[in-house]
């Protein structure tokens, strides 16, 4: 089930909502209210993957069941291991089979010149984030820095946890194991949940979906000037922002309206001043993980140059390939990898020092010739639409006459999604709230509800609505 | 008031606006009885889709449930307003899915599918083929231009020279003899309805001259008993397709058309497939019928016979069309031109059947008349 649909708004999210606050918390337990949320889990993720759902299942008691293994054989490290790699096999299993299976066979018959083998895998929804979830709460187990979950359905409950399901952010055991059993209800709690529920929902809807339908228009149209090409990859850029930030937002408000607090995923990486400090800002949980389980364990940067350079480009193909698997998110990846490794050993002290208007226009370039990539059918598309944006592919025509007509048209849009990637608006509402407080609950009120409204106008209205980060 | 006060209120005023929404609407929905027919957009509404295992297995129900609830969603119009109003007056955005609101009234971007438009050409060059073979010589065509042209400024709609040179390039070759005629010139944006797609029939007495050619003359003597001359009626208020589309309350347009009292209408009955007595003019399609356009000749049919009973001409022409054809076929017939016009709309009968219906005689001329909606869909063109 997707947020941004009148089967969640409308039916789906009222019911749970009653059901779950009209659970007795007897004695302080939260069991009835976990297993509310397990049961409406389920129903929400077997509402789009009704076959797939018994998949999660399965990985969701293989991650428990190993995880009591570990904790078992805590003082026999030989079989402890043996249960972590147990673990680590059966999600990475599966992980492998189902999104990776189909580029593998077809990059290996490539490669030896047979015919292709096509399997057709359909990707279940969501695998890439709720193994990672399961995986962490091995890893930390066998590290010592979680502790056991006896309780199988609630660590189901964790894993398929409904808000963060689908799309991230990837909430880490550890994270939130205490508010499994302990967490507060309270009105400040949803409230705070709603605000960032209704934004996220607005910034999906209003702002990503929309730009989306700009970007299928170039996709489609026959003008190919240079301007076009901006404007469209500005677009996807902003829309891929909005929708994977607009989905944490949405995540991380549901969660609070039923007393989980994740981590932030996303801190305005659009104003970062170089590759290193957006990939600080953007998909933090993502990153978080592929440093804490694989970049440190290879040894991080505590080693010699070159296995620097190594664990790096090893890590940053591991992150492409998490993105999707495709040639052209290796080579995405691959990107990341050498800008990175190019901050950390040749230009990243000239850029601290650089005037901060240079250090954006750099990351600004930078992020943008990687969404290129990241959105190309393949590595030569990407290379073609490149060199449009620099008038070298096509007819090299640098206006366009359908370019002027939808630069007119989301003009509006563009600049208002450009200053929503920013603190700006944020810091100008909190100053307003100080100076007018009264009055600023009162705009804030009116705001969300009219947002609510605009937002239900959509669906109601059946407007474009991709989802992105779905896939992954 | 205290921080803590505030934030206790801000909290209470937050969750009851949301719960207010998500409860209300939740609760409105179900107790609104679902609309059978989506008037404004002309569509009936969604029925709750049937659970089976494969539907659910498949997640056609689940997608076919989302469909049904936004159908039936409690003040469905009052939403989709609210979104084309963001879409113009919040986002300053100049369509929305295509849909604008220009000088000439709202349309629809109708770009020209190249392809299509080709494939289009060649089935009417198909039919031409066969007219030649039942010895029918004189063989006309005329595209309608999308009103888009009109817009006022640059859209990204009907390219009238891509047009011109598609037409000109496909029936350039020598096999083919078809003249083309070309009324682009003649149309302007107040022949078409500013609420439609469509043109206005009181408007478009030059394009029917234009499409008889010089060897006829547009003769409307019998148009009014009156004043012997073509003067308009007014039927009532007419609102066209776009104001539903849009979900807007646009002020509606005026239907006028050229009475004429010298023609008798038949039709082939699709139900019972006899000749049935038709009109020229159903006045009941204005309140009654989902699109008022049927006003002319009531709507789609594939085979209509106009018959001028005052005429000494001997002559039939066998005239192509879409629903376009349909308010200016009365004009062609009442000039006097021809003794009868077979309107024959592709859509609904296969060429292969025409001769089987009727009986073809050489003493004609053909036209066909297409509009870009009809050109951009080669496959509605029943042509073998």
């Amino acid at each position: 089930m997707l947020f941004s649909s009148i089967s969640f708004l409308y039916y789906f999210f009222p019911i749970v909502l009653a059901v779950y606050f009209l659970m007795p918390m007897r004695q302080g337990s939260l069991v009835a209210r976990n297993m509310t949320l397990l049961a409406a889990s389920i129903f929400f993720y077997a509402w789009g993957e009704p076959i797939y759902v018994l998949l999660m299942l399965v990985q969701a008691f293989s991650g428990w069941f190993f995880g009591m293994l570990i904790h078992r054989y805590q003082d026999r490290p030989g079989q402890k291991r043996a249960a972590l790699i147990g673990a680590i096999l059966v999600a990475g299993l599966c992980l492998g089979y189902f999104k990776y299976a189909d580029f593998f066979v077809e990059s290996f018959c490539t490669l030896f010149g047979l015919n292709t083998v096509a399997l057709r895998i359909a990707l279940p929804i969501g695998i890439s984030f709720y193994t990672f979830q399961i995986l962490s709460y091995d890893i930390d187990l066998y590290r010592g820095n979680a502790t056991l979950q006896k309780n199988v359905f609630t660590f189901a409950t964790y894993v398929t946890l409904f808000p963060q399901l689908i799309a991230g952010p990837i909430v880490r055991y550890v994270d939130i194991s205490a508010q499994l059993t302990k967490r507060e209800h309270t009105l400040a709690n949803f409230a705070y949940g709603v605000r960032r529920f209704v934004f996220g929902l607005s910034k999906k809807v209003l702002l990503a979906n929309t730009l989306g339908e700009l970007v299928q228009i170039y996709k489609s149209e026959d003008d190919r000037s240079v301007l076009f090409a901006w404007l469209s990859l500005c677009a996807y850029a902003l829309q891929l922002y909005f929708d994977f930030s607009g989905y944490s937002d949405m995540a991380i408000g549901i969660g609070r309206m039923f007393g989980f607090r994740f981590k932030e995923n996303f801190n305005y990486p659009y104003i970062a001043r170089s590759a290193t400090d957006f990939w600080r800002r953007w998909h933090i949980s993502m990153s978080g993980w592929f440093r804490d389980y694989i970049y440190i364990p290879l040894g991080g940067n505590r080693v010699r140059p070159l296995r620097h350079i190594t664990n790096i480009l090893f890590v940053w193909i591991l992150t492409g390939l998490w993105h999707g698997a495709g040639w052209t998110f290796i080579f995405w990846g691959l990107y990341y990898a050498i800008v990175l490794i190019a901050e950390k050993y040749l230009w990243g002290n000239l850029l601290s020092k650089a005037p901060a208007f240079l250090a954006h226009l750099y990351t600004f370039f930078i992020f943008l010739i990687g969404w290129a990539f990241f959105d190309a059918d393949g590595i030569s598309t990407a290379f073609e639409e490149i060199a449009r944006l620099f008038g070298q592919s096509g007819t090299g025509e640098f206006v366009g006459e359908e370019a002027m007509y939808y630069l007119r048209s989301y003009a509006v849009l563009l600049l208002v999604a450009i200053l929503g990637a920013t603190p700006i608006p944020a810091r100008l509402a909190r100053k307003f709230s100080e100076r007018k407080p009264t009055m600023g609950i009162l705009c804030e009120a009116g705001i969300l509800l009219a947002l609510l409204f605009v937002v239900t106008g959509h669906f109601v209205d059946g407007s474009f609505n991709p989802f992105i980060y779905f896939r992954f | 008031m205290h921080d803590e006060k505030k934030e206790k209120l801000r909290g209470m005023l937050i969750t009851i606006v949301f719960l207010f929404v998500l409860g209300g609407f939740f609760i409105l929905n179900r107790l609104i009885s679902p609309p059978e027919i989506l008037t404004d957009e002309r569509r009936p509404a969604e029925k709750f889709p049937k659970i089976t295992a494969e539907s659910v297995a498949k997640t056609k129900f689940m997608d076919d449930f989302e469909l049904w609830a936004a159908d039936n969603f409690a003040f469905r119009k009052a939403f989709r307003t609210l979104h084309t109003e963001t879409t113009f007056h919040v986002f300053f955005q100049t369509d929305k899915n295509g849909l604008y609101l220009g000088n000439s009234g709202a349309g629809k971007f109708e770009k020209i599918k190249e392809e299509e438009w080709k494939q289009s050409l060649r089935k009417i060059k198909k039919v031409e083929q066969n007219l030649t073979e039942w010895g029918i010589e004189n063989i006309r065509f005329a595209f309608i231009p999308d009103k888009s042209i009109f817009a006022g400024r640059y859209f990204p709609g009907f390219d009238l020279e891509e047009a011109r040179q598609i037409v000109e390039t496909e029936f350039s070759d020598p096999e083919t003899n078809i003249e083309i005629i070309d009324i682009a010139n003649t149309l302007n944006a107040s022949d078409f309805y500013r609420t439609d797609l469509h043109w206005d029939q009181s408007q478009i007495l030059d394009v029917a001259q234009q499409l008889l050619g010089t060897s006829y003359k547009l003769n409307m003597e019998h148009s009014t008993s009156e004043t012997g001359s073509p003067s308009p009626q007014t039927a009532g208020d007419f609102t066209g397709v776009y104001p539903g589309q849009l979900a807007l309350n646009m002020k509606p347009d005026t239907l006028r058309y050229i009475p004429a009292n010298n023609i008798r209408v038949s039709y082939l009955d699709v139900h019972t497939q006899e000749m049935t007595t038709g009109v020229l003019y159903k006045e009941k399609a204005l309140t009654e019928d989902m699109d008022a356009y049927d006003f002319f000749l009531s709507g789609s049919q594939p085979l209509i016979f106009l018959e001028n009973t005052q005429t000494t001409s001997d002559r039939t022409l066998y005239f192509f069309r879409d629903s376009f054809g349909s308010s200016i076929a009365p004009l062609l017939a009442a000039s006097g031109s021809y003794k009868k016009i077979v309107c024959i709309d592709l859509r609904y009968i296969d060429l292969r059947m025409i001769s089987q219906v009727i009986t073809l005689t050489e003493n004609a001329d053909a036209l066909f008349l297409y509009s870009s909606q009809i050109l951009n869909n080669p496959t509605v063109l029943l042509v073998g």
